[in-house]
């Protein structure tokens, strides 16, 4: 395989960059919409996200008088963190943005650093609410990430390395024979591991008015104006950080590997069509599941964790 | 019904606490405490009264006077506890103080009202808004190694009534729950003395959005039988019809509330379209979508549109079939009835010594219900199924919800059949003696709603209490919360669906 110009490398970084950036919050558009629809509600436009970014940039900040330093860099330090994290995913061509900064661990890593940064946001501000979201929040990551590890732990197997652009070649170059049963356990733990990452029923509801009953919105309840909207939009790309995360290491099928524009092109339509896909997959299940008791929460993760490892198993003991 | 009331018992201030104990003990129950001012009808003082409902269908009415100054008597809480925010209650608007109540915070009138201020007395002009107190609201709170407090509202992240809920909690557990309400305290009470009964008639209807047919049939029954009126047949069929109309659309929206406290939208969905289609049959029936301004004391304002009247039984059929396919889907969900079960468990003895009313008392094991045990408008000749369950708690009440409403469409078919004709309104026929009082009641949604009413000079109100269902109720939600997690509130709170206003008045 022939290594890209960096001039090469910087058209498909930037596509991807430019892509992500600008999609995010058309993704939650969409799952709004889509649930509205299987709730027999009219709903939001698709386009309401960027409006209510806008609203919230223009309106102004009001701070908790317990809060310090703390809750002014946090929006960007989450923000920055789930940024730089989609920079290391390859998810329009297969090499990264950011190839050779890091792998998959990295990737987890700046998750797990965006959501150390807003749950210690949620806390500085000094209310119940945020208190509670963030105890809530830290709980259920300390189920999440080992899940999340664990599940694409067999496609770093199977591939033979945790970066993500060589995972994601490997697929792409296996076709549907990377799609072994092994995987598809590994894709079904870190589906269950997504809903919890991004906050989706059932276990957390993202649409609630409830305070005692939220987590991620929990935390979110002091912040307002530019802060909110940063705060907002980093939720809404880490949707699809974690959907082209699971895009990148079960499905990388349609990425690119050629830089020509037809390639190129095909490669965004397929990275779009995962995208949407993702969403209206959130919106079904927000739509059709109830929520699980707080403490029930354990069980499900350790349930993902669990088809994990029987994935990792398979791959390691029985006979390919 | 009134006529049967209307003997009181005149006992010693002292002697109101064991007489009304030997009441609720022999069987019956305890219907409300009255505070009153004798002042407006030539006496010198206060009075206290008790009413307590006799097994069958008599009322107990014990009256004790108490002087105006150093107003107090002995409580009656430490043997009966249904009547402690009563006596919170009078405590405030009257003055009149319960010695020995085990818990003697304020309760209708909050911290800043100073003391001394008490509007219900006769000297206090309605409207008076005395200067704010410095004084400050004190939580009970548990303290310990690890119980943090979580105050939540008034104001809440969605668009709901006010009330202050304090938690005690020990990591997701809660510990106890102080629930403060009256933050929609409107004085109705005040505002309906020396009215005619007429013109207090849409006040009353007002107390709160959702239960208006009850509170209008409560009190339009009281003022019925302080002026010994006959409210003509259809009118009393129709009063059914309206008041398990008013039932039904509130059990279908709680049934969907119930599913929104757990996040499960093809609950909230199809119970709140079906909802949405029950309230524009009340809209067709009546031209007002909550059924406001339709009961009146003497029968109805007007009859019921006769088209819609005529579409009701395909719609009701319709409704029929769609909120058992609503409920099937909810019940067949795994994962919605793990959340239901054994949360929120109200015991029966607790529903019995907080004097629960409604759902909430039926859920656990209580087998009341005012419709069959003290029959009003055509419910005498009406076989009404009271629907009871054991296990008191949110599954409970979701199931008894799930068949009163089953059962409601029975009775509504029922009346379609068997509606007669004539007129729906006559004028009441006497102005009571200054100083007559009656007590009318309905059982809706959410339980038994009393209406206490005496009359002044001219046809005019003396004093006036509402006591709703919800009143006795917000007392089993806070008993209900301790020992189940903290986002398990919202859930366990939906499955009581209680009313803030009608509450606060």
């Amino acid at each position: 395989m022939d290594v890209p110009s960096p001039v090469e490398e910087l058209v498909v970084g930037t596509l991807q960059v430019v892509l992500v950036l600008l999609v995010a919050p058309a993704l939650l558009g969409i799952t709004k919409a889509v649930k509205a629809r299987l709730q027999y509600r009219r709903g939001p436009a698709v386009v309401q996200p960027y409006r209510d970014l806008a609203k919230w940039w223009r309106k102004e900040s009001v701070e908790s008088e317990a809060a310090s330093l703390l809750t002014a860099i946090a929006p960007a330090l989450v923000l920055a963190a789930i940024v730089v994290a989609t920079l290391l995913v390859p998810i329009v061509g297969d090499r990264p943005p950011l190839t050779g900064w890091g792998d998959l661990l990295v990737v987890v890593g700046l998750m797990a650093l965006a959501r150390f940064v807003l749950a210690l946001a949620a806390l500085d501000a000094g209310s119940a609410f945020g208190g509670m979201g963030s105890s809530r929040e830290v709980a259920i990551a300390a189920l999440v990430e080992p899940a999340l590890l664990l599940a694409l732990a067999g496609a770093a197997l199977a591939a033979g390395s945790t970066d993500l652009g060589v995972i994601a070649r490997a697929g792409a170059a296996a076709g549907t024979a990377w799609l072994t049963p092994a995987l598809l356990l590994g894709a079904g733990a870190f589906a269950v591991v997504a809903l919890a990452e991004t906050g989706h029923e059932p276990v957390d509801n993202p649409d609630t008015h409830l305070e005692l009953t939220m987590v991620h919105e929990g935390m979110l309840l002091e912040a307002s104006g530019p802060r909110l909207a940063i705060l907002a939009y980093a939720a809404e790309l880490r949707l699809v950080l974690v959907a082209g995360l699971f895009a990148a290491a079960f499905l990388p099928f349609g990425i690119a590997s050629d830089v020509a524009p037809l390639p190129l092109l095909g490669a965004v339509a397929a990275a779009l069509a995962k995208l949407t896909g993702a969403a209206v997959a959130l919106a079904v299940v927000d739509a059709t599941v109830a929520k699980l008791r707080i403490l029930a929460l354990p069980e499900l993760l350790a349930t993902a964790s669990i088809l994990a490892l029987t994935g990792l198993a398979a791959r390691l003991w029985l006979p390919a | 019904m009134g006529e049967a009331d209307d003997v009181i018992d005149h006992v010693a201030a002292e002697a109101l606490g064991p007489r009304l104990a030997d009441e609720v003990g022999g069987g019956g129950r305890f219907v409300m405490l009255v505070g009153l001012d004798e002042r407006g009808l030539g006496g010198d003082g206060l009075a206290l009264e008790a009413v307590a409902m006799r097994p069958g269908v008599g009322l107990a009415r014990l009256r004790a006077d108490v002087p105006l100054t150093a107003a107090a008597y002995p409580s009656v809480t430490p043997l009966v506890p249904a009547a402690h925010w009563d006596e919170r209650e009078t405590r405030d608007l009257f003055g009149i103080v319960p010695v020995g109540h085990p818990d003697p915070r304020r309760l209708v009138l909050h911290e800043r009202w100073p003391r001394g201020h008490h509007p219900l007395r006769k000297d206090v002009p309605a409207g008076e808004r005395p200067p704010a107190a410095e004084r400050q609201f004190v939580p009970f709170e548990v303290h310990g190694e690890g119980v943090y407090q979580l105050p939540v509202g008034p104001i809440h992240a969605g668009i709901i009534e006010p009330g202050h809920f304090r938690f005690s909690a020990i990591g997701e557990r809660v510990l106890h729950l102080d629930a403060r309400l009256f933050f929609a305290h409107r004085g109705l009470e005040k505002l309906a003395e020396g009215r005619t009964f007429a013109a207090a008639a849409p006040l009353v209807e007002r107390a709160c959005g959702i239960c208006t047919v009850t509170h209008a049939l409560a009190y339009a029954q009281a003022v019925e039988a302080l002026t010994r009126t006959e409210v003509p047949p259809r009118a009393r069929w129709a009063r059914v019809l309206l008041a398990e109309l008013e039932r039904l659309y509130n059990h279908v929206g709680d049934l969907g509330n119930i599913c929104a406290g757990i996040g499960f939208h093809p609950g909230i969905s199809r119970l709140g379209w079906l909802r949405e289609r029950l309230l524009r049959v009340n809209d067709g029936l009546t031209g007002h979508r909550y059924l406001t301004g339709v009961v009146a004391p003497g029968g109805l304002v007007f009859d019921l549109d006769a088209n819609a009247l005529a579409a009701l039984p395909a719609i009701l059929d319709d409704v029929t079939v769609e909120l058992a396919s609503a409920v099937r889907a909810i019940v067949r969900s795994e994962g919605v009835m793990a959340r239901l079960h054994g949360t929120g468990v109200v015991s029966r003895e607790t529903a019995e010594a907080l004097g629960a009313l409604g759902v909430a008392a039926r859920a656990s094991g209580l087998d009341l219900d005012l419709r069959r045990d003290r029959p009003y408008a055509a419910y005498g000749e009406l076989a009404v199924d009271v629907v009871t369950a054991g296990s008191g708690d949110v599954a409970a009440r979701f199931h008894v919800r799930a068949q009163e409403a089953q059962a409601s469409l029975h009775v509504l078919r029922e009346v379609l059949a068997r509606l007669p004709g004539g007129r729906v309104v006559v004028p009441l026929a006497s102005t009571p003696p200054p100083g007559d009082s009656a007590l009318g009641a309905a059982e809706g949604p959410r339980g038994a709603s009393w209406t206490w009413l005496r009359a002044g000079a001219g046809g005019t109100i003396d004093r006036l209490r509402l006591r709703s269902a919800s009143f006795a109720n917000w007392p089993v939600v806070a008993a209900a919360v301790p020992g189940n997690l903290v986002p398990d509130f919202p859930l366990i709170n939906k499955s009581f669906e209680l009313c803030y206003a009608c509450t606060d008045r």
